[in-house]
């Protein structure tokens, strides 16, 4: 793996006015939000509930900017591999690198990874600011099990996405075609959820594991038992290595293959 | 050391690009790689420099192949295409050390200072803040020059390199040649345009219709091309002036006093003064040498 490259990538992407601007903006969407509810509920949960005894105050305000945040940074991830991928690749200027000693599935990777690394730090950042903020301003103690639980299952549902946009964006030669369709996907991915769990709960609970935007309610369950069902943690930990992995590979396939570098 | 295009056919789709290409360029040699647009040169050189993958066939680079042994092979080779597309919103020194990462024998104070020596190499150290975007089309092309000598690569492919550029920009793309090609190095120079370097080619490969239709020294193309053609303007023409004029060649009567000579063999002096003798007014009588380009046309029946 070629570091010096990675790191560029990321320097490179993460800097972009565009990326930053829309990250900073999500991250003071929701921040404010949060701020805004902490300001005003904090005071009425200053002891324990019975509720708290099941999701725990810190970890449900913490969702409250959390859920902006898993709603809007997908937005981000379509757009950071457009940038990163589908438009250089339909400008051209990926065939200038393709010249260099790289094969086009390393060139796929390194770039896959440059951009994971700008969804990390940004989900880390996001979250230790919304804990520091709930801790500081709403008085509630951190808990530190939900907030580790909460930076991973995000953080994995972000890179799934990631990775199915990559699958997305060397399938589809069109720009626009790319955009219009990773929204799609997403909306789709978003709403077939609830949609499912309307009609058959045991359908709705085998779609949460093969829903990518799913996994993180399903990492959060020891903190969070919101989904109704208990989660088999190793079908967790295999859909979350099999999203993450099978659609970049399959991405890097269809791009070592095609006519169209 | 040398870059082997070893029976490459390319189809895109059902269409076919380029079939059963061979050729070899071998190191201190420029070849140049000669076709109307659309005949498979950009298409061949894309698949050596690895952008492209063939249908069949495969290239190698100082004996490593591009397909199996890419990395290798791209270790070896630089390309500088017609029109060079870069990531448009980076300063021309970072994208050069960016490029320069790719080539894991550098060290960081390295990269500093190949990438220095590479724009004074090319002239755009001034440009070294610009963003590529600022850049002229011939600077660019400077630019993509000195992307592809980041790692002195000893074989190098330049694919139109010369379109577009100004005087100037020919002249440093042709003194560049000869200075590499003195160290040393195979590179291969399309072009749609016979005459842009025929003074620094070894030799020329002309491609059309996706196949090679023949490989030359430039020696042999200039001794062919050498062979004249004489017209001639008499104001009393007969038949036995026809007679005189076919011994030195084939006669083609343009009009009842003009006549042209192909393949003339012979001195138009002694002509002229046969003539004369013979009391024919002669009018004109001039050589004409056949260009380069009607040569290639005249390859591929299409004579102009």
């Amino acid at each position: 793996m070629n570091w010096h490259v990675i790191f560029y990538d990321f320097k490179r992407s993460f800097l972009k006015p565009s990326v930053l601007a829309g990250i900073l903006l999500i991250t003071f969407l929701g921040l404010g939000i949060l701020l805004l509810f902490v300001n005003i509920l904090s005071s009425t949960i200053s002891s324990p509930s019975a509720r708290q005894v099941i999701i725990p105050a810190f970890l449900e305000f913490l969702l409250i900017g959390l859920s902006v945040f898993s709603f809007f940074f997908p937005f981000i991830i379509i757009y950071l591999t457009f940038v990163t991928f589908v438009r250089p690749r339909n400008e051209g200027s990926l065939q200038f690198i393709l010249v260099k000693p790289i094969t086009r599935t390393q060139l796929v990777i390194t770039r896959y990874i440059s951009g994971a690394l700008i969804i990390i730090i940004s989900t880390i950042l996001f979250t230790l600011l919304s804990a520091f903020i709930v801790e500081e301003i709403g008085h509630i103690k951190a808990n530190l099990f939900a907030l580790m639980l909460a930076i991973i299952g995000i953080i994995i549902s972000q890179l799934s996405f990631y990775s199915l946009t990559y699958l997305l964006g060397s399938s589809i030669r069109s720009t626009s075609a790319y955009l219009g369709i990773s929204v799609g996907v997403y909306i789709i991915l978003l709403v077939t959820s609830g949609v499912l769990g309307l009609f058959s709960p045991t359908a709705d609970k085998i779609y949460s594991y093969i829903n990518p935007l799913s996994l993180s309610s399903l990492i959060m369950y020891p903190v969070n038992p919101i989904l109704g069902f208990k989660p088999n943690i190793y079908i967790v930990i295999i859909s979350s290595i099999i999203w993450i992995t099978v659609p970049i590979y399959l991405s890097s396939r269809i791009y070592e293959r095609t006519d169209y570098p | 050391m040398s870059i082997k295009i070893l029976s490459l056919t390319k189809y895109f789709g059902k269409v076919r690009a380029i079939e059963d290409v061979n050729f070899t360029v071998n190191n201190g040699e420029i070849v140049r790689f000669v076709g109307v647009n659309g005949a498979g040169k950009t298409t061949t050189i894309k698949i050596a420099a690895g952008i492209l993958k063939p249908t069949k066939g495969t290239v190698l680079i100082d004996e490593f192949d591009i397909i199996k042994e890419k990395v290798s092979a791209s270790e070896r080779i630089g390309w500088v295409p017609e029109l060079p597309v870069f990531e448009q919103d980076v300063k021309v020194k970072d994208y050069l050390k960016y490029l320069a990462g790719y080539h894991k024998q550098f060290s960081l104070n390295e990269i500093d200072r190949r990438v220095r020596d590479l724009m004074e190499l090319t002239n755009i150290l001034q440009y070294a803040e610009f963003k590529i975007r600022n850049l002229s089309q011939g600077n660019k092309k400077r630019f993509a020059l000195a992307a592809s000598l980041i790692s002195d690569p000893p074989n190098l492919l330049f694919d139109e390199a010369l379109n577009g550029l100004d005087p100037q920009g020919i002249s440093f793309f042709r003194d560049i040649s000869i200075k590499l090609k003195k160290e040393g190095k195979a590179i291969l120079f399309s072009s749609h345009i016979l005459s842009e370097v025929e003074t620094i080619a070894d030799r020329v490969i002309f491609i059309h219709k996706g196949k090679i239709i023949a490989d030359k020294l430039m020696s042999e193309i200039r001794k062919e091309s050498s062979k004249r053609t004489l017209k001639v303007s008499v104001r009393n023409p007969d038949e036995k002036l026809i007679t005189i004029l076919k011994e030195y060649g084939d006669v083609i009567t343009y009009n009842n006093s003009t006549f042209f000579i192909s393949s003339f063999e012979g001195d138009p002096a002694d002509l002229n003064e046969r003539l004369v003798k013979n009391n024919y007014k002669v009018e004109e009588l001039v050589t004409q040498i056949k260009p380069l380009e009607s040569y290639f046309f005249e390859l591929i029946g299409e004579l102009k």
